[in-house]
């Protein structure tokens, strides 16, 4: 484990575990220069990475892939589902496997946006007020249950999320690169809670859903647990923040044809004459859909996005930015279920392209 | 019954119909005014004419058959139904077949047929087991039965019930022609093409699907272009597809066709995989594609046509 605060439960308490606390993370982890990686060579680094994160979480193969495919795109994850599924172990298994810095926050009613974010402390030894960096200063960061604190505590992450830097006391400081955050949520406590509200769920770039394993897997699960007489297994890091960033800058190697971006502006429109939806998706959304397209393009090791990468992401991307009518509530109907029906009912590209392509 | 619909889906249709149908539903009460029990029997101004009420019953009976098999038509078109909406569905159209045959029996039973005039004075007398309970009336205050029919005549013949009736029947023809319109449009409606195709069905398919392959060799001969040639042949195996009864829906991406097709029973599931992926490769990247693009999907359209022929016909 490379996150000094990985199992370490004072990482609740946000302060950072470090000696050397008033010099930011950039500085101290030069990121190596890596040679350049097509898509191709992107597509089988992260594969390899998802193999090993698999022996250590059983099953949920599809929030698997979803949670590798926002650290590709370059985006924040929110995982949205109840508590005990693992959220927290693959949070912390990405981060052993690709050689990322780990904090972790278990965001609670009485947390401070300085405890996020760092505060500046008086140094006796040189009288000076000295910026002390919270736990946002790392390159994966595990928000626990981000929806148990106030919505000022949500704000100073979800701007530093934004912008990926901190403007505390007058000066900004950039955050590591790469800059992750995998957020949890329980979608159904709603005591003690505090929602987040639309604007800020857009800039999770996707919400995975982990749901329940099958049957077969949970035994399988429990088998694997029994066998290796401890309680997590350890994983191999088979990467570093280098090689995330290279594999960042491969996505951004791969083609969208026209009709596709079309298709994506077409999905998102959809989402907003929906008549079950009050406000539909952002152009952030737009953007987000094809970066997510993109990023599932390296991941199938092809330079170019096809109509099905375009689908198969379309309700991680965009269900959660959708504000439903309140009416639907009762009905039990969600982002996931419009979002599922605009896919079904968009036009996707035709067979014919309308421009010859020349080979 | 649909859950929920799209922006931009279909309107709803059937307003026009339904505000015939309750318009003439009140002008038949107002004509028929009825006085009496539920039950007791009787006839409105229009029944005197034993043609128009068994014609009317007739026109209940082909109108509910034909509004319950155009429910059943419509409902589940669209897609599969769950459990709950199937039974509900099936509901209502035990309910339709049952109003379909009731109304008109009731209509015939509770018609009073016989001569002019006397229908309303039977259907007040006679203390039949229906006739509501009333205070016990005075034999010297009622009017004499003859003069009642002899008024209520009179109050059909003149004044506005004259002009209602005359709407009346003016609606009728209207409701009769808009109905066998939908009667004829239903009895010559092209039959929906069954699994157990006909001699002459599986010719058409089978001239489809010839010309599929056919217009897909003929783009690999003729284009000089290997991307357009690939995309072509592609283009092809979804028309034979279609010929062989898997149709690319709107939203259908390659991989959802192949998908469809493969669970329909297609027997070239390799070939058709193969050329879907060179498809998308021609269709959307700009790697460049060479004769061995062109050669290997002629070769997989091959293979998907001679799986698709029908036995013996190849």
């Amino acid at each position: 484990m490379t996150g000094s605060g990985a199992n370490d439960p004072a990482a609740r308490i946000p302060t950072p575990s470090r000696e050397d606390t008033n010099v930011s993370l950039t500085r101290r982890q030069p990121v190596p220069d890596h040679a350049t990686l097509t898509p191709r060579q992107a597509g089988e680094r992260a594969a390899a990475v998802l193999d090993e994160i698999r022996t250590a979480v059983v099953g949920k193969a599809e929030p698997l892939t979803q949670v590798m495919l926002g650290i590709l795109a370059g985006g924040h994850v929110l995982i949205e589902d109840l508590p005990g599924l693992g959220k927290t172990l693959l949070a912390r298994s990405f981060a052993t496997a690709l050689g990322l810095d780990f904090r972790r926050i278990q965001f609670t009613p009485d947390l401070l946006p300085s405890d996020v974010t760092g505060a500046p402390f008086y140094d006796q030894r040189t009288a000076d007020l000295v910026f002390r960096p919270g736990p946002v200063f790392t390159q994966l960061l595990l928000a626990d249950e981000i929806n148990r604190t106030p919505p000022k505590t949500q704000a100073a992450l979800l701007e530093a999320m934004a912008e990926s830097q901190v403007s505390v006391d007058g000066s900004t400081r950039p955050l590591p690169k790469p800059f992750v955050v995998v957020a949890t949520a329980n979608p159904i406590e709603y005591e003690g809670t505090y929602t987040l509200p639309e604007a800020q769920l857009d800039r999770f770039l996707l919400r995975v859903r982990m749901g329940y394993l099958e049957a077969s897997e949970e035994a399988g699960m429990l088998r694997a647990r029994v066998d290796r007489a401890a309680p997590e297994a350890e994983l191999r890091t088979l990467s570093d923040p280098g090689e995330v960033l290279a594999m960042r800058a491969a996505v951004e190697r791969v083609q969208v044809d026209d009709d596709l971006l079309e298709y994506a502006v077409a999905l998102v429109r959809a989402t907003r004459a929906h008549p079950h939806v009050q406000v539909g998706a952002s152009p952030r959304g737009g953007l987000a859909l094809v970066q997510l397209a993109r990023a599932r393009a390296v991941l199938d090791l092809r330079d170019y996005v096809t109509p099905e990468d375009v689908k198969s992401v379309a309700v991680p991307a965009l269900a959660h930015r959708l504000t439903l009518k309140p009416e639907l509530w009762v009905r039990q109907i969600d982002g996931d279920d419009v979002m599922r029906e605009i896919v079904r009912s968009v036009p996707a590209p035709q067979t014919l392209p309308r421009t010859p392509i020349a080979s | 019954m649909g859950r929920e619909r799209t922006a931009g889906g279909r309107q709803p249709r059937g307003g026009g119909p339904a505000v015939l149908v309750v318009g003439g539903v009140v002008l038949a009460a107002l004509l028929l005014r009825p006085d009496t029990g539920l039950w007791a029997k009787g006839r409105g101004p229009l029944g005197g004419n034993p043609v128009l009420v068994l014609g009317l019953a007739l026109l209940a009976l082909l109108g509910g058959l034909l509004l319950r098999g155009k429910y059943r038509e419509q409902v589940g078109a669209d897609r599969e139904l769950n459990p709950v909406e199937q039974r509900l569905a099936d509901g209502v159209s035990r309910v339709l077949l049952a109003a379909s045959l009731v109304v008109p029996l009731l209509v015939l039973v509770l018609h009073r047929f016989g001569a002019p005039g006397a229908g309303r004075d039977v259907g007040r007398g006679g203390g039949t087991p229906s006739q509501l309970p009333g205070p016990p009336q005075d034999p010297a205050s009622a009017p004499p039965p003859a003069q009642h029919a002899v008024e209520a005549d009179r109050g059909v013949q003149f004044g506005p019930a004259r002009v209602l009736l005359g709407l009346g029947i003016a609606l009728l023809v209207v409701v009769v022609v808009i109905a066998g319109l939908y009667l004829w449009r239903h009895l010559t409606r092209p039959p929906i093409p069954d699994a157990a195709a006909t001699g002459a069905t599986l010719d058409h398919e089978q001239e489809r699907l010839a010309h599929a392959v056919d217009s897909g060799r003929r783009a690999l001969l003729e284009a000089a272009d290997a991307r357009a040639a690939v995309i072509a042949c592609y283009a092809a195996m979804e028309e034979s597809l279609a010929a062989s009864g898997v149709d690319r829906h709107v939203s259908d991406s390659p991989q959802d066709l192949l998908e469809r097709a493969v669970a329909g029973g297609l027997p070239a599931g390799t070939a058709a995989t193969t050329l879907t992926a060179l498809f998308r490769e021609a269709r959307y990247s700009t790697h460049a594609m060479d004769a061995g693009h062109r050669d290997l999907a002629a070769a997989a359209l091959a293979e998907i046509s001679d799986g698709l022929r029908p036995t013996g016909t190849a």
